[in-house]
């Protein structure tokens, strides 16, 4: 029996995120630590994005800007409203999901590049804002945010790295859950053909408002995680060069694919301490890399490994091309 | 008791100017197999996209079982029983076959990821059934051996019977299938001409809408014609081939394609 | 009234270039159906390859000019044969070959990183920018310049399309590609065209607004998003709505800056795109694309 036609399996899952238990013990000192905790930050940016656009077909360009908003609201809560980290979190995830409901009601009446410009402009303003509005947001100065603490100490590099990985796992097996499920096939189904998923049942529309709403809140989370790392929030965050690397990280591990997010932020957060000429060269690189992988590994590296069932498949005889048919008619 | 599965009364529907189907009114009884056609540009597919929920009506209403599903979306259609299929094959390019058709069963698992999250543990077992019900489908349809392929790697009458396993799959009460025939061989046009006449025994209302005179008129209990909009003909095969408005209606544009 | 005199003026100044850029998406978007994300870095390089050429290499500006329209078409050869055409053979869907071009917008801005720097630098004015005291009005040569280079733009734009044998076909692949085919007319030389044609427009404005914005290597993002608002504001499908569009958003933006804040300028006019998008989604000017559906 094909391996297309098994459920796929949680394990392996599963067995990344004991990888991700297992780290601090594998690693030495806290530079490459803090490596891992990155990866796992821009793993989760990157999850709310594939499950938009690598699932749903639904590209949003301001995801670097909800990832802002919920850092910032994550420290302000703090600082201004003196709330507890963990209520600061709810709030700020909160907060995202609320603005994201808020945007995505007009947004997602556009599609494809109509889509893409008006998510990317919603980004800008956003980053404009916290550039601009000082007295709120501090400028580019940015803020301080208070340390993590327990038991009335401030958590040390490992303890602050489980925290990250907790909400990391949580958010990998929420991505993987909807990606197995009826749910991510509802998705994919709505990303190849919208009338043709609506006349299945599926509530396209519904769907596509849930999903941003979810994605928004995904990259607040990933934005209080690293507020949480970092100790500070200022507007780089909402910048582009969050939205490229995110866009390098989705393309390169694969999008639509259940490891892709979390190969492709590997990739991108240790490439860089691995070449060591990389520093004014790496925008370069990220766009030479998204520009390759979308015209010769079009799945990413994950799409690799997941994909293997067709690829072999694909390599026996070809039979009458029924795509040819339908080109005529299309 | 009589109710219709299927009652379509004053349908219409407008285009700026032009009314492309004009007070269309028939029905069509449980266990029916009802063939709509009509020469080009008859209204046959806008017809077909109103009775789909793809188009809203400009006037006029469309029951399915006695409701009122005038002013439903498409997406609400299929759980209600009504499912369809797509003359130019809309099948799902990102997935297999298997799970083209596991699609089909979308409206028959929770609704959303939240409601998922809490119906977590039966998910597994509905997802089993699914996918048993989906091999199924595949076997009637034969198929069987092809679940894991990729959908471009079938021809196009695989593709179609993929199509139907799939409206299949939501156990609709009625089927609407979009000229099911067009671009296939006599070979599969035969073996689709059996399958319906398999899924007829088991008791499926359908409607067809179809270009292939000969496909249809074995094929359905009864036949609505179209010409310009409205309708001309509603009767048994045997007495729409002799009626003289239908012959009109075919001659006369095969006249005026001649002119051409 | 001066105040208001000048804002119109600095507005419509700004308006020309997003005008442009808008005038150069539509073009593009109507022979390949594909938004091109780096038009904005066509600015950019515009305006920086200006200073390499006038302030770095202190050549004339008879020599630099054509140096600045040869960098910026050599990218857009770059960006056709690179990536427009690989992903159009290998039959990417229309926004996967948008995701290629911000790829190369992404590169360009790189390669702008490793060149200019990040910092913002000042660019060599064509034309003096001494005050200019027209009637009630107070400008400069510069403006006067973008605004003369747009309106020639606009007439070469429309002679091209509607005077010469090479704009029919140009106007017919925007149709339909499959059947301009049949008909004997190689899209692909047709996009081609589109690509060097717009970045030759582009450039020039680049050039021109330059001094004016100061050359930055992310320039062309607020650009690139700015055009695409103007083209949607007018209507895609018509590079000269999508024109009129740009000086409709230049105008909204300095009047809101001058008399309001700069801070809430772009939030409004995002929010009143919007909802023109959903009152009507094809541009204020354009029945184009809805015809086509």
């Amino acid at each position: 029996m094909p391996l297309a036609t098994k459920r796929a399996s949680v394990w392996p899952v599963v067995a990344v995120l004991a990888l991700g238990v297992a780290l601090p013990f594998l690693l030495s000192g806290g530079f490459q630590l803090r490596i891992a905790m990155l990866i796992w930050i821009f793993a989760i940016l990157s999850m709310g994005f594939n499950l938009l656009y690598g699932y749903t077909g639904q590209i949003s360009m301001g995801q670097q800007g909800f990832y802002a908003v919920g850092a910032y609201a994550f420290a302000l809560l703090q600082i201004k409203l003196g709330l507890s980290p963990v209520l600061a979190f709810a709030g700020a995830v909160a907060i995202c999901a609320v603005l994201g409901l808020i945007v995505a009601y007009p947004l997602l009446r556009l599609r494809t590049h109509y889509l893409a410009m008006a998510t990317l402009g919603f980004g800008l303003i956003l980053n404009g804002v916290a550039n601009r509005w000082i007295d709120f947001t501090g400028g580019t100065a940015g803020l301080t945010v208070p340390p993590l603490t327990w038991g009335g100490e401030a958590l040390g590099r490992t303890g602050i790295y489980y925290v990250v990985l907790a909400i990391a796992g949580v958010v990998f097996l929420l991505h993987d859950f909807i990606a197995r499920s009826h749910v991510g096939r509802a998705l994919q189904a709505i990303r190849d053909d919208e009338t043709a998923a609506a006349a299945l049942g599926v509530p396209v529309r519904r769907y596509k408002l849930r999903i941003f709403v979810l994605a928004a809140a995904i990259a607040a989370v990933a934005g209080c995680c690293f507020s949480v790392v970092s100790l500070r929030v200022d507007p780089s965050l909402g910048e582009f060069h969050i939205l490229v690397s995110m866009l390098t990280i989705a393309v390169v591990g694969g999008l639509g694919t259940r490891f892709g997010p979390l190969i492709g932020a590997a990739i991108v957060t240790i490439l860089p301490q691995l070449l060591l000429q990389f520093g004014a060269a790496e925008t370069l690189i990220y766009g030479a890399f998204i520009v390759l992988f979308l015209l010769f590994i079009p799945h990413g590296l994950a799409g690799l490994v997941e994909n293997v069932r067709w690829t072999r498949k694909s390599a026996a005889p070809a039979r009458t091309a029924a795509t040819n048919v339908l080109e005529v008619k299309g | 008791m009589n109710v219709p599965l299927l009652n379509v009364s004053g349908a219409t529907r407008r285009f700026g100017g032009l009314v492309a189907v004009n007070e269309v009114s028939f029905e069509i009884g449980p266990g029916q197999v009802c063939g709509l056609i009509g020469p080009n540009g008859a209204g046959k597919s806008t017809m077909f996209d109103l009775i789909t929920g793809v188009r809203p009506l400009s006037s006029g209403s469309i029951h399915f079982m006695g409701r009122d599903v005038t002013q439903e979306p498409a997406h609400s259609r299929s759980p209600m029983g009504m499912s369809r299929t797509f003359q130019i094959v809309r099948l799902f390019p990102g997935m297999s076959v298997l799970e083209n058709v596991l699609m089909g069963f979308q409206p028959k698992f929770p609704d959303g990821v939240i409601r998922s999250l809490f119906g977590i543990g039966r998910l597994g077992g509905q997802e089993r059934d699914a996918r048993q019900r989906a091999y199924e489908i595949l076997d009637f349809v034969g198929l069987a051996d092809r679940a894991g392929d990729r959908i471009d790697e079938l021809t196009l009458g695989q593709l179609r019977l993929v199509d139907i396993g799939r409206a299949m799959a939501a156990s609709p009460r009625f089927l609407m299938l979009d000229e099911p025939a067009a671009g296939l061989n006599d070979a599969e046009t035969n073996n689709l001409a059996e399958m319906l006449a398999r899924l007829k025994a088991d008791g499926l209302s359908m409607l067809l809408v179809e270009h292939d005179i000969d496909f249809i008129m074995n094929a359905c209990d009864k036949i609505v014609v179209m010409d310009r909009g409205t309708k001309i003909a509603d009767d048994i095969p045997a007495r729409v081939r002799t009626n003289d408005a239908v012959i009109a209606a075919y001659i006369g544009k095969r006249a005026h394609d001649a002119q051409h | 009234m001066e105040k208001l005199s000048y804002l119109i003026l600095s507005g419509v100044t700004n308006g020309s270039v997003y005008g442009l850029i808008g005038l150069s998406l539509s073009i593009i978007y109507g022979s390949s159906r594909v938004i091109n994300f780096a038009q904005g870095d066509f600015v950019m390089l515009g305006a920086l390859s200006a200073i390499m050429f006038v302030t770095t290499f202190n050549l004339p500006w008879f020599i630099a000019i054509p140096g600045v329209i040869g960098v910026v078409m050599l990218t857009a050869l770059a960006l056709n044969y690179g990536v427009y055409r690989p992903m159009v053979r290998r039959k990417a869907p229309p926004l996967t070959i948008m995701m290629g071009t911000l790829g190369a917008s992404i590169m360009i801005y790189g390669i702008g990183l490793l060149v200019w720097g990040p910092d913002q630098k000042f660019v060599p004015a064509l034309l003096s920018l001494k005050p200019l005291i027209v009637g009630p009005l107070i400008t400069n040569p510069q403006q006067l310049a973008i605004i003369a280079t747009f309106a020639a733009f606009l007439v070469l734009t429309w002679y091209i399309l509607y005077r010469t044998r090479f704009g029919l076909s140009i106007r017919a692949t925007g149709v339909d590609p499959k059947v301009a085919l049949l008909m004997g007319i190689r899209s692909e030389r047709i996009v081609l065209f589109s690509f060097l044609f717009s970045a030759t427009v582009s450039g020039i404005a680049g050039v021109l607004v330059g001094p004016l914005l100061g050359g930055q290597i992310g320039m062309g993002l607020m650009l690139i998003v700015k055009g695409f608002l103007a083209a949607i504001l007018g209507g895609l499908g018509s590079p000269f709505a999508a024109a009129a569009g740009g000086i409709a958003i230049g105008m909204m933006e300095a009047l809101m800056a001058g008399y309001g804040t700069s801070l809430y300028a772009e939030p409004a006019i995002f929010m009143l795109i919007l909802l023109v998008l959903f009152v009507r989604p094809y541009g204020l000017l354009g029945d184009y694309e809805a015809e086509r559906r």
